[in-house]
C-alpha cells in the first residue's frame, strides 16, 4: 500500500510537471514557427548617363557627348532647327530627398584665344547651354528635385549655342562642360 | 542564271541581317557611370587625427567604362540648394586634406570598384563644419566643339572638433489659404547663422475640415534636411494625393535645433470653375434680391 502510494505519488509529480511543462513547449514550438523578419538595407546612389541625341539610335546612351557647332562666321550667332545642338541628360537617383545637377562650363580655346561660356548675344563672342532651343547662357543649375527620379530616370534637354564677335580670331576652338549630379542631403 | 538568282539572294539577305544586326547592338549600347552610397555619414573628426570610408563606382551600362577621381570643394550658392563645386570657402578645406585610392579605372559592364579615402585632419583645423565631393566622372575621347562630362558627386559630411557656435532661425513658415488645384504645398525657410550645419526637421498634417479626420500626416516619418553652415534653405512639403476640391486644416511644425515654429491654417482646394460658379452664384442672388426689393418698393408706391 505504502509501494503503490509511492508510485501514485511519483506518477502525479511528474504528471504535474508534464503538464507544468506543456506551455513551455507549446511556447517552444510556437517560437520555432514564428514569422522570420527579414531586413534589407537598400544604399542611397546616383547614377548620369547623356542620351544619343541621333533620333535613330532612341533608347541608347552615349558615355560622353561631343556636340560640333559648326563653323560660325564673326558677327552671327549659330541657328540649329534641326536639334543637332542638343543632347538630354538622364539622371537615376533613389534619393528620398532628391538631387541635383549642375553645369560647369570652361572656356573653349583655339591657342592662346578663347570663347568665355556665357551668355550668347550677337556682336559678342560667347558660347552657352539652355533648357529649350534659344536664350543660351552659361547656365549652372540644370535640373533639380527634391524626390526620387522616375524608375527609367529623369530626363533633362539641353542645348547648345554661340555667338561670334567681329574680332574673333579664326580658329577651331575646343572646351568642356561637367554636368555633375548629386544626392540632397 | 539560277547561281546568280541564288547569290544576289545571299548577299541581299546577309545585308539585311548585318543591317538588323547592327541597330539592334547600338540600341542596346548603354554608358552609364552610378555611385553608391552618394554619401557619407556626418564625420567627427579632430585636428591631427586620420579618418577613412569608402565607397562604389559601378559600371551600370553596357560598355566598358573609363572613369577619374577629382576632389571639390562642395557649397551651395542659394537657398534652393544649387551646389557648387569651385568655390572654396572656410567650410571646404577638407577638400584639401582629402586623398583616394582605387584598383582600377576601367570596369567592365556589371562591374564595381571601390574608392578609398583618406581624410589627414591638419593641426591647424578649423572648428566646425567641412564639406567636400569626391567625383566621380566619365573619362572618354574627345571630339567636337562642346565636350560633355558626366560625373556623379559623393559628399562627404564632417565636424570638425572645437568650439562650435550654433545660431539657427526659421524665417518663414507658409501655408497658402488657397489653392486653385492640387496637391496642398507648404513651404518654409530657414537659416543657420552657426559653422556648423544643423538638421531641420519638417512635419505636415493634414485633416478633413468638416470631419476631422486626419487625412494626411508624416509626423512619424518626417522630412529631414541638413542646412549648411552661413546658409538658408528653402524646402516645401507636398501632400501628392489631394482631392481636387475640398476645405482641410493643414499644420506644419518646422524645427531646427531648439527652434520650433508651428503655423496652423484652414486652406481651400478650388479649381477657377467652382470660384467662377460661385462668384456668378453670388451675382445672380444680389442681382435676385435687388430686383425684389425694387418690386416691393414700386407695389409699395
Amino acid at each position: 500500500m505504502k509501494k503503490l502510494t509511492k508510485i501514485i505519488a511519483v506518477t502525479g509529480i511528474v504528471a504535474g510537471l508534464g503538464v507544468a511543462a506543456l506551455p513551455i513547449a507549446s511556447h517552444a514550438a510556437e517560437s520555432a514557427s514564428a514569422n522570420v523578419t527579414v531586413t534589407l538595407k537598400v544604399s542611397d546612389a546616383i547614377s548620369i548617363a547623356f542620351v544619343d541625341p541621333n533620333p535613330d539610335h532612341a533608347g541608347a546612351t552615349i558615355s560622353a557627348a561631343n556636340i560640333d557647332l559648326g563653323t560660325l562666321a564673326p558677327s552671327t550667332v549659330t541657328n540649329f532647327n534641326d536639334g543637332s545642338n542638343k543632347v538630354t541628360t538622364l539622371v537615376k537617383s533613389n534619393n528620398l530627398s532628391g538631387y541635383t545637377v549642375t553645369a560647369s562650363g570652361v572656356s573653349l580655346t583655339s591657342g592662346s584665344n578663347s570663347i568665355p561660356y556665357g551668355a550668347v548675344t550677337s556682336g559678342t563672342s560667347a558660347y552657352g547651354m539652355a533648357k529649350t532651343n534659344s536664350g543660351f547662357t552659361g547656365l549652372t543649375e540644370v535640373d533639380s528635385k527634391t524626390a526620387p527620379s522616375a524608375t527609367d530616370g529623369d530626363r533633362t534637354d539641353l542645348y547648345f549655342g554661340a555667338s561670334i564677335s567681329a574680332s574673333q580670331p579664326t580658329g577651331t576652338y575646343t572646351g568642356t562642360v561637367t554636368i555633375t549630379a548629386t544626392n540632397n542631403n | 542564271m539560277k547561281k546568280n538568282k541564288l547569290i544576289i539572294t545571299s548577299l541581299i539577305s546577309c545585308f539585311f541581317a548585318l543591317f538588323f544586326v547592327d541597330t539592334s547592338v547600338f540600341a542596346n549600347e548603354r554608358h552609364e557611370i552610378q555611385i553608391s552610397p552618394s554619401k557619407s555619414d556626418i564625420l567627427e573628426l579632430k585636428s591631427g587625427e586620420i579618418a577613412s570610408g569608402s565607397f562604389n563606382v559601378n559600371n551600370i551600362g553596357t560598355e566598358p567604362l573609363n572613369f577619374t577621381i577629382t576632389v571639390k570643394p562642395y557649397s551651395v550658392v542659394d537657398k534652393n540648394y544649387n551646389t557648387n563645386y569651385e568655390l572654396e570657402t572656410n567650410y571646404t578645406k577638407i577638400s584639401q586634406w582629402i586623398t583616394y585610392t582605387t584598383d582600377k579605372n576601367i570596369l567592365q559592364p556589371g562591374e564595381s570598384t571601390e574608392i578609398n579615402y583618406t581624410i589627414t585632419v591638419p593641426s591647424d583645423a578649423p572648428a566646425g563644419g567641412q564639406y567636400a565631393a569626391i567625383i566621380a566622372s566619365i573619362n572618354e575621347e574627345a571630339s567636337g566643339n562642346i565636350h560633355l562630362v558626366g560625373s556623379v558627386g559623393y559628399v562627404i559630411y564632417a565636424h570638425v572638433f572645437g568650439e562650435t557656435r550654433t545660431d539657427v532661425n526659421i524665417l518663414e513658415n507658409n501655408i497658402p489659404s488657397l489653392f486653385l488645384s492640387s496637391p496642398i504645398s507648404t513651404s518654409s525657410l530657414v537659416e543657420n547663422n552657426g559653422n556648423i550645419d544643423m538638421a531641420a526637421e519638417y512635419s505636415l498634417e493634414i485633416s478633413n475640415f468638416f470631419s476631422g479626420q486626419e487625412v494626411y500626416s508624416n509626423v512619424m516619418d518626417s522630412t529631414k534636411h541638413i542646412v549648411l553652415p552661413e546658409t538658408q534653405r528653402f524646402a516645401t512639403q507636398t501632400w501628392q494625393e489631394t482631392s481636387p476640391i475640398g476645405i482641410f486644416r493643414v499644420k506644419q511644425t518646422v524645427t531646427i535645433g531648439i527652434k520650433t515654429l508651428v503655423n496652423e491654417k484652414i486652406v481651400f482646394v478650388c479649381p477657377i470653375w467652382l470660384l467662377f460658379v460661385i462668384f456668378f452664384a453670388i451675382v445672380l442672388m444680389i442681382t435676385w434680391l435687388i430686383s425684389r426689393s425694387r418690386a416691393r418698393k414700386r407695389q409699395l408706391s
